[in-house]
């Protein structure tokens, strides 16, 4: 069947237009004030005449960007890593063993899902301090890990439900273990889910600002979300260091997203298929 | 050791400072820093309220996060309970409170109790970069000088901001030292509590008011709704033959 091109083709691409442009337009606000000296007084959709990049030296500076931007790494690699090694391991075992208990536990597990986590908010805050993890940056690592897990596994035990068990009857006639036969066999069938968990797990922990505020704030370990929230003042916030500032973070997770796009596209079609 | 004398000869200078061990007006870390939060007596306890420090429900409290950002005492509210079940609240939570605070929720006529809440700055021991407006000068100090913050006002004679003529106790109990009424802030504006959604008001109430036990009720009761919720949908679900 040959596609042609009809009124209706125009009006969709008018309307992908329109999205696109509507998703791009806060974009080109953020670098175009970023260029600007905080005293430039020129409308906000226009560039500045005279752009300046001191705005990108004072964030980086003042706000200790590249302190923070390595502590968001650090808690992002390290929680994504634990997230996906033991909700992969949970999955596989939820969706292979059918026992009562099995159930029972994934339903459990999936309560996670739909208690809202102000519930748990309080509970978890005076038990990081009882512990004397407040300021640390494994209590932020500890607190995602713990809930990012529920919907790990779902997506885990789902995927792994569409998987036929001949990889690993055939592993097993050849002598393999259960753990030898997932790492070896199960695990890397598991890429399409694993990189959409990675996905949704690191631009979540990536972008939180409330946790690493109620646990971090007032300490020297600070991630960009709330270094960045130092520009903002109650009554006067220099815009132009928080746009520079914005600018900045947005920089490691483009990257990511560049050197790992057709990883990343690959992950999203064929991992929520389940 | 040398920012400590500072801040105690500044208190003691404007009549604020805690004595020393022993010294019935407070001094409970024997280096003249006031008595933190956990230990000031509530409003509910047996002892009268005439400590210097606790001035219309609320404790002066030095800052000892964010060295230079601030050397002045701290305007926190006074918690209502008995001390030895007054949860300890650490630095990041004032922050976090401090930054909800900023939201439209803490602003203009939302009633008594949010009247107590000291204004984002002050409760960070942050004075404002810029002076808010205050064109009769009304707000001003003995010596001309603004005194610090709105905030000291809205507190209604808490001498939080800049020591001085708000040291004097407050002889009107509705009004603030200068005859402005408490919890109406001239120059703010917003929805009040219309647009507060349970979630922002389960995180005020923890963190901004210090009633955790509250807190913890109400995240219970948005808990049980979003479960009936997700119990209609299965059996919504189930009736369908979806699941």
């Amino acid at each position: 069947m040959i596609s042609r091109y009809r009124p209706s083709t125009l009006v969709l691409e008018l309307g992908m237009v329109l999205g696109a442009v509507a998703f791009l337009f806060p974009l080109y606000i953020l670098v175009v004030q970023s260029f600007k000296d905080s005293h430039d007084r020129s409308s906000p959709l226009l560039p500045s005449l005279q752009p300046t990049f001191d705005n990108y030296v004072a964030a980086w500076q003042e706000a200790h960007l590249g302190a923070a931007l390595v502590n968001s790494l650090i808690v992002t690699a390290v929680s994504v890593l634990v997230i996906t090694m033991v909700s992969a391991l949970a999955g596989y075992a939820l969706a292979r063993v059918t026992s009562r208990l099995s159930r029972v536990a994934f339903w459990v597990l999936m309560s996670g899902l739909f208690l809202p986590f102000q519930v748990a908010l309080i509970p978890l805050y005076t038990t990081m301090r009882d512990l004397g993890l407040l300021g640390s940056l494994w209590s932020l690592i500890l607190y995602y890990a713990g809930q990012q897990l529920s919907f790990s596994i779902f997506l885990y035990a789902g995927f792994l439900r569409s998987l036929p068990l001949d990889f690993e009857e055939a592993a097993s006639l050849d002598g393999a273990g259960a753990i030898r036969t997932f790492w070896s066999v199960v695990f890397p069938l598991l890429r399409p889910v694993t990189g959409t968990v990675v996905i949704l797990n690191a631009i979540a922990i990536w972008n939180d600002f409330l946790t690493p505020l109620l646990y971090l704030s007032g300490t020297s370990n600070q991630t960009v979300t709330i270094a960045l929230y130092s520009f903002v003042g109650q009554y006067v916030s220099n815009w132009p260091l928080v746009f520079a500032g914005l600018v900045i973070s947005i920089v490691p997770v483009l990257l990511v997203y560049f050197l790992m796009q057709r990883h990343i596209i690959q992950g999203f079609a064929g991992g929520l298929k389940g | 050791m040398d920012r400590r004398r500072q801040l105690r000869a500044h208190l003691q200078q404007s009549g604020l400072a805690a004595g020393p061990r022993g010294d019935p007006r407070g001094g409970g870390r024997g280096h003249g820093v006031p008595e933190p939060r956990r230990s000031a007596p509530g409003p509910g306890s047996e002892q009268p309220d005439q400590d210097p420090q606790r001035t219309a429900g609320h404790v002066l409290r030095p800052r000892r996060h964010h060295p230079g950002r601030g050397r002045l005492p701290v305007a926190v509210p006074a918690h209502p309970g008995r001390p030895d079940q007054q949860p300890a609240v650490g630095a990041g939570a004032r922050r976090a409170a401090s930054v909800l605070a900023r939201g439209s929720d803490a602003r203009a006529g939302v009633g008594d109790r949010r009247d107590r809440l000291a204004e984002p700055g002050l409760l960070d021991g942050d004075l404002p970069r810029r002076a808010p407006v205050d064109p009769g000068g009304a707000h001003r100090g003995s010596r001309g000088r603004r005194c610090g913050s709105l905030a000291a006002v809205r507190l209604g004679g808490v001498a939080a901001a800049r020591p001085g003529h708000h040291d004097q106790p407050d002889p009107d109990g509705d009004r603030g030292p200068q005859g402005v009424q408490r919890g109406v802030h001239p120059h703010r504006r917003g929805t009040g509590t219309a647009t507060q959604t349970l979630s922002a008001l389960i995180y005020k109430a923890a963190f901004e008011f210090n009633q955790f036990g509250y807190s913890i009720a109400l995240a219970l009761v948005l808990a049980v709704i979003v479960a009936a919720v997700s119990a209609l949908q299965f059996r919504l679900s189930a009736r369908s033959g979806r699941i």
